[in-house]
This record gives structure tokens, sequence and C-alpha cells, in this order.
């Protein structure tokens, strides 16, 4: 769609965007309308020039998958049943564990995958979303960081996998059971809330200034 | 496509209400963060209260893992593990759910479940590989929530919420019994045992059991326990056994109980039972309070105590109250040196002894202390006569030496003792037993088999061999005479005879000749008595006579000086000298033997006559001899009064001696004068030859046969006297008794020898038989002669029967019982 606008823009600086042409850009399929279309005429979706309540939302959601990461990390994740014996870890105790194993690699996967990317998740999006509200103009940089949220995001929930696998199959009554904890669903729903809050994100205002600060 | 011309679109500033672009989508956080808050919020409130549990140690608790668990069901996890600040035990915070905490009150307890494999069977298995858990009890009704409690190792008995009753055993030796022991109950587990623990004076082990409900009501005074650990084997005639309850009981012991006599009194708090060691011990001591629960005393005993052992009985009058605990000995210094003292110590169950059921040391001891004053005794008794196990026997004498009972302190008092006739006992069996070591069995069986022999050869005697014509005819006649009543009736006349014997003897016995010689003596006392009396009166007697002596008698004696200074003037020399032949006539009378033998005789006769005051005590002569004394008195007093009058008299008879005399005097010249005319001379003469035939009838043999003859009649009187003290009745009685006494020894004599003559005749009889046996079974000669021996064996047989009777009762010879 506008890889080679992008491509474009690094290079010539002051960008002319869609808004500055009198034009307005469909976010589905990147069909160009010009301004005042309603509807794209190509996919049918609504146009805006900007959504003007992106940064709401970015926030709301920010703010509500942080909230949840809370418990995700301090209630147990799994809660593991070997021979009557139950055991309850949560996400880091489950990687301090995995460590006293000796399993480093997969420690440092689980680490990363439940940590290390929803944090900076959180504060990947917080960035973007402040330096728009203070009418900084972004460069390619803030937008191929906005893209690797949006891609990373979804490979955060492979812990939630990892637990749904889990309890699914090892149900072994007494040798052995695994069923999630409260915190597997406050993961998952933090890494939801998160991917929403990477989505409400409108990419376009990375590259508006203020009023008043016209590039 | 064309460059884009920049709009004129105008952009205008957002409106600065923030409320007015608020998006909806802000529910979202809020939502995140109040479930958030609420979930934290409600596992907050949900983490339930925090107690501690401590125990001796941890093994197996892991925090965060061990569950705490109420009937398996999990209520709580340990969140911690650590010491107490003493380092003496662990310590384990649990945290239990909100909706048990109320129940947890001071009452709960906890315990450590562990896999356990035991001879009741194994338990705790889930455990082996989930980990020990704690397992809870409370009962179910909510209390203050306490939060400390004291954990143990083992599953406690009394688990609150479970009914039943938790009770006390006492014992002596605790190897048998062990942890959870189980308490049957007609075989049947209805309780277990604690841990068995040391009393605080260390002289019983006790050991609390659980008694689950409803059997727990069967629990009265009337119940005994006994141990049924182990097994018993017994080897006899009905061959090999063993015995054992169970195989738990068998391996950890094991405890029944049962109820000796129905209605037992109720328990009273703290009651301890008594653990016996077998069941017919337990069932058959009904003493209430075993030895470790009864008063301690102790008895010394002088004696030895052979036989004695600890454990055996203690009776009072048969009844068992207590029993021997010890027996020791110990040094004690007196003044003489060291004294070896052989100490038995006993245990008094007070009840037995009836006093109340919550008596103490204090009352038990108080009510001996009364009873040894009232002559309570301990002394030593056989346990039956053949066997030389002893007991102490407590006994009441009346006759017993007061003494108290002796207290020191720091030790059980001491009972005093007295001897025990224990060593009659022995040696009567001892002569019995010499008695019948000495009896001629040897010979008898000797004499015996030479009878045989006799009888055997007279058997093989050919000339035996026509004798039985002769014999048929013999052994009618002899039949005849052995069925003849008159020699049947001869043992009842034996023992009539023997009968009259018997009450002659006691004709005798009875005859009260005992009894009159006591009322002799009794006289013979009561004349002492009179006796004494009247020599009570003698001292005024003697001052009469003195006053008379010294006051009259002088007087008297001047005036019969003047008598006879007047009478010495009257001749009567020839008068004089005539006497003094007479006198000398008589002195060489008296000079001769026979009369100097008088007075040993009469001296002898005054002895018997001494010796038979007490025979003639009917006739008073002690109170006539008193009154005669009185009379004596009386008279003497008369005399002194007399005497004072005879001064008077003297003087007149002076007067008359002095004027009247002279002139009798002259009128007996005047008339001697005249007399002289008168032949006087003759008269002298003839009075003279009087006294000289006086003389000659004196100094003749008659006469001087005469002392000899008063001699040997006083001599036979003595002898009279002698034979009618010596033939007393007692001599006669003693010599009847004595031939009673013969005759019993002779009658015995023969007893002895009954039995011995019987056994012979049942042996002639026997042998006897077995040689008529040989002359045929069914002959005439054969049932003649079985016919007469049956009728001497009947015969027989009464005399044995007689001698039984004899035998059996020996007494009835002599008492005629």
């Amino acid at each position: 769609m506008s890889g080679d606008g992008m491509a474009n823009a690094e290079r010539a600086q002051p960008v002319l965007t869609a808004r500055k042409a009198g034009l307005v850009g469909c976010a589905e399929c990147g069909h160009v309308h010009p301004k005042g279309t309603p509807t794209c005429s190509v996919c049918g979706s609504g146009l805006a020039s900007r959504d003007s309540a992106s940064l709401q939302r970015v926030w709301a959601w920010l703010i509500a998958g942080m909230v949840i990461y809370i418990p995700a990390n301090v209630y147990p994740m799994l809660r593991t049943t070997t021979f009557g014996a139950t055991q309850e870890s949560t996400i880091v105790g489950g990687v301090i564990d995995l460590v006293d194993h000796g399993s480093i690699g997969v420690a440092l996967i689980v680490f990363v995958a439940s940590v290390i990317i929803p944090v900076s998740k959180f504060i990947a999006i917080a960035y973007l979303a402040l330096r728009v509200q203070r009418g900084k103009p972004g460069t390619s940089t803030h937008f191929h960081l906005y893209e690797f949220v949006e891609f990373i995001g979804r490979w955060s929930m492979i812990d939630v996998f990892v637990v749904a696998i889990l309890s699914a199959l090892v149900q072994l009554n007494f040798v052995a059971s695994i069923n999630p904890g409260i915190a597997a669903v406050s993961f998952a729903l933090s890494v939801a809330f998160t991917m929403i809050s990477a989505n409400s994100f409108d990419p376009r205002l990375i590259w508006d200034a203020p009023e008043g600060n016209p590039v | 496509m064309s460059d884009p011309t920049p709009g004129d679109m105008k952009v205008t500033p957002r409106k600065t209400s923030i409320w007015r672009n608020l998006s909806f989508v802000w529910v979202v956080p809020f939502l995140a963060l109040a479930v958030s808050l609420g979930i934290a919020w409600q596992s907050f409130a949900d983490r339930g209260a925090l107690i501690e549990v401590s125990f001796e140690n941890a093994s197996g608790v892991v925090a965060g893992e061990t569950t705490v668990r109420y009937r398996e069901v999990v209520v709580g996890t340990v969140e911690d593990v650590r010491f107490t600040e003493d380092l003496n035990r662990v310590v384990v915070a649990v945290r239990v759910d909100n909706d048990v905490a109320p129940y947890i009150d001071a009452e709960a307890m906890f315990w450590v479940v562990r896999p356990e494999v035991s001879a009741r069977g194994i338990s705790g298995l889930s455990t082996v590989l989930s980990g020990v858990y704690i397992e809870g009890a409370w009962d179910n009704v909510p209390g203050d929530p306490a939060q400390s409690f004291v954990g143990s190792d083992t599953p406690p008995l009394n688990q609150p919420g479970r009914p039943g009753q938790r009770i006390t055993l006492a014992t002596d030796d605790g190897t048998t019994i062990s942890y959870g022991s189980p308490v049957l109950f007609r075989g049947v587990e209805v309780g277990r045992l604690e841990t068995p623990r040391l009393s605080a004076d260390g002289r019983t082990v006790l050991v609390d059991a659980f008694i689950d409900a409803p059997h727990d009501s069967r629990l009265t005074m009337a119940t005994r326990f006994w141990d049924t650990s182990g097994f018993e084997l017994s080897f006899g005639a009905s061959g090999f056994s063993v015995d054992f309850d169970s195989l738990a009981s068998l391996v950890t012991g094991g405890v029944s109980f049962d109820n000796v006599y129905e209605n037992g009194e109720p328990l009273p708090p703290g009651y301890v039972f008594t653990l016996y060691d077998e069941e017919s011990v337990a069932r058959r001591n009904t003493l209430v309070r075993g030895p470790s629960q009864g008063v301690p005393f102790t008895i010394q005993f002088s004696e030895s105590v052979e036989g004695l052992e600890a454990g055996d009985d203690v009776t009072y009058q048969g009844l068992e109250v207590g029993v021997v605990t010890d027996i020791r000995s110990r040094i004690l210094e007196t003044q003489s040196g060291p004294e070896l003292l052989l100490l038995v110590g006993v245990s008094i169950d007070p009840q037995r002894m009836g006093l109340p059921t919550d008596a103490g040391a204090e009352e038990t001891v108080e009510f001996f202390r009364f009873a040894v004053e009232s002559g309570m005794r301990a002394r030593l008794a056989t346990e039956s006569l053949l066997s030389s196990d002893l007991r102490v026997e407590l006994v009441v004498l009346d006759d017993a030496v007061p003494t108290t009972l002796r207290e020191v302190e720091g030790e059980p008092p001491r009972l005093p003792s007295v001897e025990s006739n224990l060593s009659d006992f022995t040696a009567t069996a001892e002569g019995v037993l010499e008695r019948i070591n000495a009896l001629p069995i040897e010979e008898v069986m000797q004499q015996a088999i030479n009878l045989m022999n006799a009888v055997e050869q007279l058997a093989r005697n050919e000339d035996l061999q026509r004798v039985p014509g002769s014999t048929v005819a013999l052994l009618e006649d002899t039949r005849a005479l052995v069925g003849n009543e008159a020699i049947q009736a001869i043992p009842a006349q034996i023992e009539t005879a023997v009968n009259d014997l018997t009450a002659l003897v006691a004709e005798v016995r009875e005859g009260g000749a005992v009894a009159s010689l006591n009322s002799a003596l009794a006289s013979l006392d009561e004349a002492m008595v009179g006796i004494n009396e009247a020599s009570k009166t003698a001292p005024a007697l003697t001052r009469n006579l003195a006053r008379l002596t010294e006051e009259d008698i002088p007087a008297v004696l001047a005036e019969l000086q003047g008598v006879a200074q007047t009478a010495q003037d009257l001749k009567l020399d020839e008068l004089v000298a005539s006497a003094t032949a007479t006198l000398n006539s008589v002195d060489a009378l008296i000079a001769q033997e026979a009369v100097q033998g008088i007075p040993a005789a009469v001296t002898a006769a005054i002895e018997d006559v001494r010796s038979i005051v007490a025979e003639v005590r009917e006739e008073g002569a002690v109170e006539a001899l008193g009154s005669s004394l009185r009379n004596l008195d009386r008279a003497m007093a008369d005399i002194s009064v007399a005497s004072q009058d005879a001064p008077a008299l003297t003087a007149n008879l002076r007067q008359i001696t002095e004027t009247d005399i002279p002139e009798l005097l002259a009128e007996i010249e005047s008339v001697a004068r005249t007399a002289k005319d008168l032949e006087l001379q003759a008269l002298v003469d003839s009075a003279t030859s009087t006294l000289n035939r006086v003389d000659a009838l004196v100094g003749s043999e008659e006469t001087l046969e005469l002392p000899g003859t008063l001699n040997d009649a006083l001599t036979e009187m003595r002898l009279a006297l002698v034979e009618l003290r010596e033939g007393g009745v007692v001599e006669n009685l003693n010599a009847t008794l004595q031939s009673a006494s013969d005759a019993a020894g002779s009658v015995a004599e023969s007893v002895e020898d009954l039995p011995q003559l019987t056994a012979r005749l049942e042996r002639l009889v026997a042998e006897t038989e077995t040689v008529i046996t040989s002359y045929g079974a069914r002959s005439d000669f054969n049932t003649q002669t079985l016919s007469a021996l049956r009728d001497v064996q009947n015969a027989a047989k009464a005399i044995s029967e007689l001698a039984r009777a004899i035998e059996r009762s020996p007494n009835s010879l002599i008492f005629g019982r």
C-alpha cells in the first residue's frame, strides 16, 4: 500500500501527507479518495483523514493491559499437581524454576515472551502515543517501531498457548495434572488489550505536526 | 496521478472539554482495574486465618505445599516453617480456610499423617507419594478461635468430636503394652492405648486408653483389665495348645476388659484401673484397687518368712484385703548391737476393708490406728494344709499385748505382728507321717507271705484231699456257729461295754470331788478369816491380864503370903511328906519313856488335827475358838473386876487369919489334942497307907502301861487321820482317771491292731478262696466253703466297721459322744 510512499517519505523531508494533499486514504485498502468522500469506493470502509479518538483508545487499552498485567504476574500461572502435591507457579517463578533445572533456553523463551515483549510493548506504545500527543513529528524509525510492536504482539500469546495446551493434555488425574491459574487469563487479557491498543493507534498521527507548528 | 495540492481545509483546534470527546473505550481500563482489584481483594479476603502449630520436628512438612486436612478435605496450607525462639520445636504456620476457622478453638488438635506400616495395618498410604499432610480435628461447635497449638507426631486417641471416654490404667510392667495397642471387649476392639508413661513416684506405669462410645458405658467399678499380649503356651494331657487373641495383640500387645460383676458402681473422677497380667488373676481379684493404688504398710516378723512371696494375699478373716508387695530386711541399730529385721511390705485396699470409695491413705491409716489399738495384729498363716506357701493374715486378738501403730516419717506405717502357730501344724503333720511310717507294714506283709506259704503247703498236702468230706460238715457247723446271733451280737456287746465304761468315766468325772475340795479350801479360808478376827481381840485380853498382874496380883500375893505364913504354922509335915512321896511316884511315872513319848504323839496328833481343820469346817470350830477367845476375854475382864475386890477379900482374910485363926488354931490344937487322944495316929497311918496304895497304884505296871496305851491310841488316831487324808477322794479320782486312761490306751492299742487283723483276715479269706477255687468251681465243697467264708467275711466287716467307727472318733470312748 504505502511501502513505497514510506520509503520515499524517509528520504524527502518534509513529508507531504495525504491530508496536506487534500486527500484521504483508506486505512484498509489504501485507496486514496478525495477529501470528503465518506466511504471507500473499493472496500467500503469508512474514511477519515485522522482518527480523532485514536489516542484515547490507545491509552485506554494500554492502561487496561498494564493493569491486568499485574495480577498476571502476581497470581500463579500454572497449578501443577503431581502425585497429590500441588505446586503453583507464577510466570517469573516458572522462569526461575526452569533456570534451576538447567533449561536456560526454555527459560529465555518464556522470559522473553512473557516479560520482555509485553513490557516492551507497553513502553513502545506509550512512547509513540506520548510523542504524538506532544506534537513531535515522527520519523520512519517510529513507524518501524509501531510496525514491530504490531507484529510481535501476537507472539506474546505463546505463554497462554502453552498453558492451554498443557492444561488440555496433562490431565492424568493423580499422577500429574496441570490447570491454568488466574494469571493465565490475566496474561491473555493483558496481551489482548495491548494488541487492541496497538491496533487503535493511528500511525498516520506519527506524521502530523501540531497546529501552529507546520513543518 | 497529479500531485495533490494542499487543501484549504481549516483545521480547528480540538475542543478543550475532555469529557465531550471522551471515548467509550475508557470503560475498559477501569473495568480491568476493577476486576484486578476485585481479584486482589477477594484473594486477600479468602486467604483465611493464620494459625501456628508446633511440632517436635517438621519431617516432611514443606511450606506452601503441605496441606492441612479435616476429614481428609484440604482446609489449609502450610505457609511457613520456622523454629521457636529457643529452637526446641518447629512452628508451622498454617493458613486455614475461613469457613472452618471459627471451629478451630483451643480444643482442636493437629498431628502429622505419615505413611505407617504396623501390625494393625497400613495407614497414610496416600502420603507415600504426595508427602505428609497435617490432619486436624475439632468439634462441630464454633468457639473462640485460638492461634497456637501443639501438634503431635501421632494421631491422638481422643479426638475432639469423637465420642468415648478416656481412662487411665496402672500396671507394674509396661513392656507388653505400647502405643496404639487395641483395647478389646470380648475380642472386639473398642479402643486404643496411648503411650505408656511412668507415674510421678516411679512405682507404676500409667497408660491412657480411649474407649469409643458406646462401649465406654460398660466401664464401672466392676471392670477389670488384663493384658492379652503375646501368646500362651500350654502343654498338658489334652496336648499342646497355643493361645493368643489377635495378630495385633500378639505383636503390639493388647488389653482386654470385662465386668466381674453386674451393676458396678459408676466411676469416680480420676479413677485409675489396674491392669492385671492374666485374665484369671483379674477375674479372681476382687480388689477394687490394685497393689499400686493400695495404701502401703509394713509388717515386721520375728520368724521365718520362707514361703511368703510378693503377690501373696493379705486376708482379714479369710477376705482378701491386700497383697504382699515386697519382702526385705533391714539392719536396726539397737543398744545391744545391730539387729536384723524382716520387713514385709503390704498394700491394703481400703475399700476391701469397708472404707468409703474415696478413702485415701489418711483415712486408712487412721482406721488401722484404731484397729491396732483394738487388738488387730498381723501374723503368718499357711495357704493350705499341705503347702508351705504363706499368706499374711490380719487377726483381732483379745489377749494381744497393747501396742500402737508405729508411724515413722517417710516410710509406711508398721503393723504389729504376733507369732503364728505354723510350727504346730508342721509338727502335727510330721507326727502323723512318722506314725504312718512306723506302721509294721513289712512285718504284716512277711506274715501274710508266711501264711500264704503255709496255706499253700497245706493245700498241697495229700491228706487235705481227703478233708473235704469231713470239712463240709465242719463248715456247716462253722457256718451255723458264725451265723449264730450271739456271735453276731458280739461287736454290739463290745460297743455296749465301751459305752458303759465311758459312762462310768463320765460319772466319775462329774462326781464333783474337785468341787468339794474347792469348797473345803474356801471354808478354810473363811476359818482363817475368823481366826484373824479373833486374834484382834487378843490384845485387849493381854492388856487386862497385864493390868491384873501389875496391880492386883501383888496385893493378893502379899495377902496370900500372910496366909501362907499363918498356914506355915500348921503341922502338915507328914502330909507334905506323903505328898512328896506321891509326887516322887508321879515323877517316876513321868520319867518313864512312854510318858515322854506322849508329847510327840500329842504333837503328831495336833498336826493331824491341824490338817483336818479343813474337814471339820462345818462344825465351826474356828468360830467356836473365836467365840471362846471372846468369852475368855470377857472372863478375864470379869476377873479383872473381881480382882479389884481381892484386896478387900484379902484384908478380910488377913483379919480372919490374924484374929480368928489363932482361935481356930487354938481350937484346932484343942481338937488336935483331942484328936491325938482320938487315935489320930491311926488316921494318919491310914492316910499314909492310902497314899501308899495310891503310890502303888501309880507305880503298878498297869498304870505304867497306860501311857503306852494312850500313845498307841494317839498313834492310831493319827494313822486314822492320815488315812483319812491320804485316802481322799482326789487320789481315788486320780486312780480312777488313770485307770480310765489306761483303759482308753488299751482300747486304742487294740484298735490299732484291728486294721491289721482285718487286713489279715481279708487276705486269709482271699487266699483261701484262691485255694478253694482249685477244688472245683461248682463243687459242693466249694459252695459251702464260699458261703462260710462269706459269713466270716461279714463278721470281719462288722468288726472292721466297729474299728473304723472307733478310729474315726476315738474321743467317743472317753466322752461318750
